[in-house]
């Protein structure tokens, strides 16, 4: 599946021309000008594609497809590892405990599963500690959310430097658990599939990323929403008769807080950061450290999703219902501090990789200046006649689109509905016009 | 030899419009990021630009930069009326500022304003006459 990715496109979703009737939902959701209707259908520029999945949660006609993983592409392995997102905890009834929702993951199929809250409370503390010996930028960004990280090498590739290169606690764990279950099991580390529970598509691009400097420890990802009824019958079973089999899992109050917005800023206990969440949010955050407005920020959280991963594509609960019972975790497992004294099984690893998020050089990256800068007078005067109505029937979102699409020799000028009525009209006066002079 | 200028435009700066600060800086990043300009380039034009910037908002009454690209450079030349810099020599050191404890309240006013510009940009000018006005001029390379 991982080849799929890097052989289609570098994108963890994919647009199916089969379902898709065009119509524009998708055109206008996306909010970084990334879709163009063509020929009836919608497709995406790969150049421009930050993966974020908004397009996702609109698509009501499912030709928007996640390129994630099923059950059946693990068969393969000889031993698998299930790594849920902390957003799984969130998606049932607030009685349903951690302990119980990872059992019955691991009654569905998998041969062991791995809470990842203490890995979260490690990465957090190498970023906090990063973070205050930092002399370097400011703000810096974090880099947990795939789709923020992508934005910034798409967009703002200046802002790349930014990033705290602290390895993501997902990451982390499934290292760690690889490493563990083959020395403890005799098992060779690729015979064991290690396999991440995603509330989102965007963590796919982590995951499909194997270069010299940093490799993904993920074999794949399984969407929330796909194995959510099975283990909704599953916690019913282990809830209903089979308490002795919910196992434990030494999970950390305090680590939950990763998963909740703000959550790294409480966390870190650092008083200068600033949390932001939902994509557009992010965008406005981004413009504004680069006008130099954020220069006194130590850290900003970003996550492109409203209530960071609660709210990703492919979670089930809504939001806000999965925002109070995340709390009500915290709460119930009571712990506000980083705890101490208590043994620490990831703090030998290496956290830091400043070499894990290269530039992605867009269709714009080129040394010819001239012939740039000619484009951009041409697309100025292209736009400068356009209606401004950004209605998007000519199947390019913005006016503003439409001309960049224009100078590139993707639509034609009449392609503009606004633009081919002013010449029928043009053209029907004159026929008038010559049919009374006769 | 005179160099071909690619493209040109001024922009105007106000003295004490702190709602638009970092404006200018930013349109003129857009600039250079829709002209597929390297990533490390458009950052220290972006910090020169700011810097410059904010100083005629801090200091000055108007400025109007100047933003030219020519094939192997981006040039700016920033002339304000205003006060003008007593000490250039004072000014160009780190942490030294005139800044008034309004604007330091604000965020502003570390001193570290024409030392960032001197350190990003590869060639730099700089002309003060006390209470007639600053011209600044700094130039990039692009490759």
């Amino acid at each position: 599946m991982n080849e799929r990715i890097s052989e289609t496109n570098s994108h963890s979703i994919y647009f199916e021309p089969s379902k898709c009737n065009g119509d524009m939902v998708c055109l206008k959701a996306c909010p970084v000008e990334a879709i163009r209707i063509r020929d009836g259908k919608a497709k995406m520029l790969e150049d421009k594609c930050i993966d974020c999945g908004e397009c996702v949660k609109v698509c009501k006609l499912g030709a928007i497809v996640p390129l994630t993983n099923t059950f059946n592409d693990f068969s393969k392995f000889e031993f698998t590892v299930a790594i849920p997102s902390l957003a799984l905890y969130t998606q049932f009834d607030r009685n349903v405990r951690p302990r119980t929702i990872l059992s019955s993951l691991k009654k569905t199929g998998f041969d062991e599963v791995v809470d990842i809250s203490r890995a979260c409370v490690s990465v957090i503390k190498a970023t906090g500690k990063y973070i205050k010996e930092n002399t370097g930028r400011k703000p810096l960004i974090s880099s947990f959310c795939p789709t923020c990280v992508k934005l910034i090498q798409v967009r703002y590739p200046e802002l790349i430097e930014n990033l705290v290169p602290v390895m993501s606690p997902f990451e982390l764990a499934a290292r760690v658990a690889r490493k563990d279950i083959s020395a403890r099991l005799k098992i060779q580390e690729d015979e064991i599939g290690v396999i991440y529970i995603t509330p989102c598509p965007s963590k796919m691009i982590f995951i499909a990323q194997k270069s010299e400097d940093y490799s993904s420890s993920f074999d794949g990802a399984i969407p929330i929403s796909e194995i959510y009824n099975t283990l909704f019958t599953a916690i019913h079973h282990i809830k209903g008769s089979h308490a002795d089999e919910i196992e434990y899992f030494d999970i950390s109050g305090f680590g939950l807080n990763f998963a909740r917005t703000g959550g790294l800023e409480f966390m870190m206990d650092n008083d200068n950061c600033i949390t932001v969440a939902g994509i557009n949010n992010v965008l406005f955050i981004l413009d504004e450290i680069e006008k130099g407005k954020l220069n006194n920020v130590n850290f900003v959280e970003m996550h492109a999703c409203p209530e960071s991963c609660l709210g990703g594509p492919m979670t089930v609960e809504n939001v806000y219902i999965a925002r109070t019972n995340l709390l009500n975790l915290i709460n119930h497992f009571g712990e506000t501090r980083i705890p101490v004294g208590k043994k620490d099984d990831y703090t030998n690893d290496k956290l830091i990789n400043e070499n894990i998020f290269e530039h992605i050089p867009g269709e714009k990256e080129n040394n010819d200046i001239k012939s740039a800068l000619h484009k951009m007078m041409e697309k100025k005067k292209i736009f400068a006649g356009l209606p401004k109505t950004n209605c998007g029937a000519c199947g390019s979102p913005t006016c503003e689109t439409f001309a960049e699409d224009c100078v590139n020799g993707e639509v034609k000028m009449l392609d503009c509905i606004v633009k081919e009525n002013e010449m029928l009209k043009q053209r029907i006066s004159n026929i008038e016009f010559g049919t009374q002079s006769e | 030899m005179e160099e071909e200028i690619l493209y040109n435009q001024s922009f105007q700066i106000r003295g004490r419009d702190f709602v638009n600060g970092g404006s200018v800086s930013v349109q003129i990043k857009r600039i250079l990021k829709e002209l597929g300009v390297k990533p490390e380039v458009v950052y220290k034009v972006s910090i020169c630009c700011y810097e410059a910037e904010m100083n005629v908002i801090m200091y000055a009454d108007l400025g109007t930069l100047d933003f030219t690209i020519t094939f192997d450079d981006v040039i700016i030349t920033l002339e304000d009326e205003g006060p003008g810099i007593e000490n250039i020599e004072l000014a160009m050191q780190e942490g030294y500022s005139t800044a008034t404890p309004e604007i330091r309240e604000m965020g502003f006013g570390a001193g570290l304003g024409l030392p960032n510009i001197l350190k990003n940009s590869d060639d730099f000018k700089i002309n003060s006459e006390v209470s007639k006005g600053t011209k600044l001029f700094f130039k990039i390379h692009l490759n």
